[in-house]
């Protein structure tokens, strides 16, 4: 099987994923979720700890733990990758045309291993590339990713290097077969925020400079304005509100949205009350019948017990799940 | 506006130069050569004051030493050198019943509210240990007391009954506060007590601790690296870099017309609501020097980007910008 058998389509997305489900036996913890990735985009899925981000992210690679079952559908260049046997996924996408980073690149990165040796294993692999012209590639990859004297670095073992120094090694690595999609699980959430501040930006102009699409997996509100084109809310499982980024930050319509981005402490409120969101996420045991955020939602009405609500359409690429949204807004 | 510092006069805790080295662990090449060991060098030269009523924040990277200024303050750390004044009594000096009664009046709260809470204690039990420990309140009145103080945290009046792993993160750091707050506190010290926590429920604790500070008059030492939190929370600010606080003053200054090049830095890096903000170019080369390799001069010079040759032979002295704020920095004053 090619993956590569159904004509490429322009307007096509790159990755859609339909109807995601992720349970371990009774519970949900990724409950029947939609988007895609557009070519050279960046997506953001932003959450609280629980809503099944990286879980989802993890999905897309088959990089589930066991126990985990799987639904839906991962649409790849035209090939359903949740369908793949394990050698099929390994020799497709793995690695090569998707790749992945984590939040922690210390217990990603092998640490008896030399970095040069972890990127050259890749080039490998994946393109065939041996000795000195693997070690070159190599060289110009952690330049690539702004690592200074790159050619001495090589021989560095990962615990030579600091914090975001691994962080763009990682990325390195990932780069090396010349991906198409970057997955990236909260890339900066261990650094501090000057060398956050240089990792979102290398995340950028590799975007650019390899017309590369990346999802970015985030808690942090700032990181996705700053950083993501297109955003998806997810809340318990479930993508609450999708919208491209201006539109999110500027007219929120899901209660959810808003009660998040009312939470970040802001220079005009300094001192005074934030509007918190009341109460705590679910438990994914016992989940609320009808809207995940009825619980804690300022604007619940009693139908919102009954059921999922639908997702309700507001503009071209702004979408939210809630009763409220759209007409039926209320004081 | 409910900036304006909240109490004048002789501050409640005073810190003068305060010093602390540690020793780093020597390679096989300086135990051959008998070099000295070398010394990670943790708090340089650190000096505050706080007022009751006031809070003061503490903000700066992994590794700048506002963790062991912290810990050195409720003396968990023994100090090199310097002076601690805690209403008109030197802390570095004190033992016995004296100590005690300082440990009461301030209390530490740690980040991680899984560590720092025994988890076969129940709530109730915590915070009737440290009402007998400190003989707070008679016998017969602590049943009532710790209502009171669950009720002071926003939690159930039945949670007392039930074991940490039972509570989320942000109702564990209810609880580390409960407990801090049992004693009756002058001063709170807060060591990243929101950065494990969603920004939902982090939003609770910073309301509530807010709220606490205007209820009960507290002081507190807000330690953080999260500048949206801490512009949230600080009526003063110091910004601390390898040991040293570089900048300090009123949080309106220190935000708005922050004067020392690493401030800056920390501000245009820190992530703003405002969409497609990180376009810009890098708000700083380079990576923190190790403690242990402080570089001569001023400790930011490898990184500034408005370096002269003055701040690589001389460290700088604090330049008094307005009234309270202060940047040690060559550039500062011009």
């Amino acid at each position: 099987m090619t993956l590569s058998a159904a004509p490429p389509d322009p307007a096509a997305p790159l990755l859609q994923v339909e109807q995601l489900t992720i349970r371990f036996g009774s519970i949900p913890a990724v409950d029947g979720i939609d988007f895609s990735v557009a070519a050279s985009e960046v997506l953001g899925l932003v959450g609280e700890s629980g809503s099944g981000k990286s879980l989802t992210l993890r999905a897309i690679l088959g990089l589930l733990p066991r126990g985990a079952a799987v639904g839906g559908r991962v649409i790849w260049q035209g090939t359903d990758l949740l369908g793949l046997a394990e050698p099929a996924l390994n020799a497709a996408v793995r690695g090569k045309d998707i790749a992945i980073v984590f939040q922690e690149p210390m217990t990603a990165l092998n640490p008896v291993l030399p970095i040069g040796l972890q990127i050259t294993e890749s080039l490998a692999v994946h393109r065939q590339l041996h000795g000195h012209s693997a070690r070159m590639r190599a060289i110009e990859l952690l330049d690539l990713v702004g690592i200074p004297d790159a050619a001495r670095r090589l021989d560095a073992y990962p615990h030579e290097f600091s914090g975001g120094m691994r962080q763009r090694a990682m990325i390195a690595i990932a780069l090396a077969p010349g991906p198409k999609l970057l997955l990236a699980d909260e890339p900066t959430t261990a650094l501090d925020v000057t060398i956050q501040d240089q990792i979102l930006k290398l995340l950028l102009r590799l975007r650019t400079e390899l017309a590369m699409s990346v999802i970015l997996v985030t808690h942090d509100l700032g990181v996705v304005a700053e950083t993501c084109d297109r955003v998806a809310v997810l809340y318990a499982g479930r993508i609450m509100e999708t919208a491209d980024v201006h539109t999110l930050f500027r007219a929120p319509a899901h209660p959810y949205t808003q009660g998040l981005i009312a939470s970040v402490p802001d220079a005009r409120n300094a001192r005074r009350m934030l509007s918190s969101i009341a109460g705590a996420p679910p438990d994914p045991r016992a989940l609320p019948p009808g809207c995940r955020f009825a619980p804690r939602c300022p604007r619940a009405l009693s139908a919102c017990d009954d059921g999922q609500p639908d997702r309700v359409r507001l503009a071209p690429g702004h979408s939210a799940m809630c009763l409220r949204a759209g007409g039926a807004a209320g004081p | 506006m409910n900036t304006v510092l909240p109490v004048q006069g002789a501050p409640l805790l005073r810190a003068n130069d305060l010093a602390r080295a540690f020793p780093a662990r020597r390679s096989l090449a300086q135990l051959v050569g008998a070099a000295a060991p070398p010394a990670v060098r943790a708090l340089n030269g650190v000096s505050l004051t706080i007022a009751r009523g006031e809070t003061l924040a503490v903000v700066g990277e992994s590794g700048c030493g506002k963790s062991t200024l912290a810990r050195a303050l409720v003396r968990l750390i023994d100090l090199d050198a310097g002076q601690i004044d805690f209403a008109g009594a030197n802390v570095r000096t004190l033992n016995g019943a004296a100590l005690r009664h300082y440990n009461r009046r301030v209390q530490l709260v740690f980040q991680d509210p899984y560590g720092s809470l025994n988890p076969r204690m129940s709530v109730r039990e915590m915070l009737d240990e440290a009402l007998s420990v400190h003989r707070i309140v008679p016998r017969a009145a602590r049943v009532g007391r710790i209502a009171e103080l669950l009720s002071l945290v926003r939690l159930a009046p039945d949670a007392g009954e039930r074991l940490p792993h039972h509570f989320s993160g942000g109702q564990r750091q209810r609880i580390a506060i409960a407990r801090a707050l049992a004693v009756e506190p002058d001063l709170l010290i807060a060591d990243e007590v929101v950065s494990a926590l969603d920004v939902s429920v982090q939003a609770q604790i910073l309301n509530l601790l807010l709220e606490l500070q205007q209820r009960l008059g507290l002081a507190i030492l807000f330690v953080s690296h999260d500048l949206r939190v801490v512009r949230h929370l600080a009526h003063r600010v110091a910004v601390m870099y390898l040991g040293q606080i570089v900048e300090t003053g009123p949080a309106d200054l220190v935000f708005d017309a922050p004067r020392h090049p690493y401030t800056q830095a920390l501000l245009r890096a820190a992530p703003t609501l405002v969409p497609g903000g990180r376009s810009r170019e890098a708000a700083i080369s380079g990576e923190l020097p190790s403690a242990m390799a402080i570089p001569p001069g001023c400790p930011f010079h490898p990184r500034c980007p408005r370096a002269i040759d003055l701040c690589r032979t001389t460290p700088p002295m604090d330049v008094l910008l307005a009234q309270g704020h202060r940047a040690a920095c060559h550039l500062a004053g011009g």
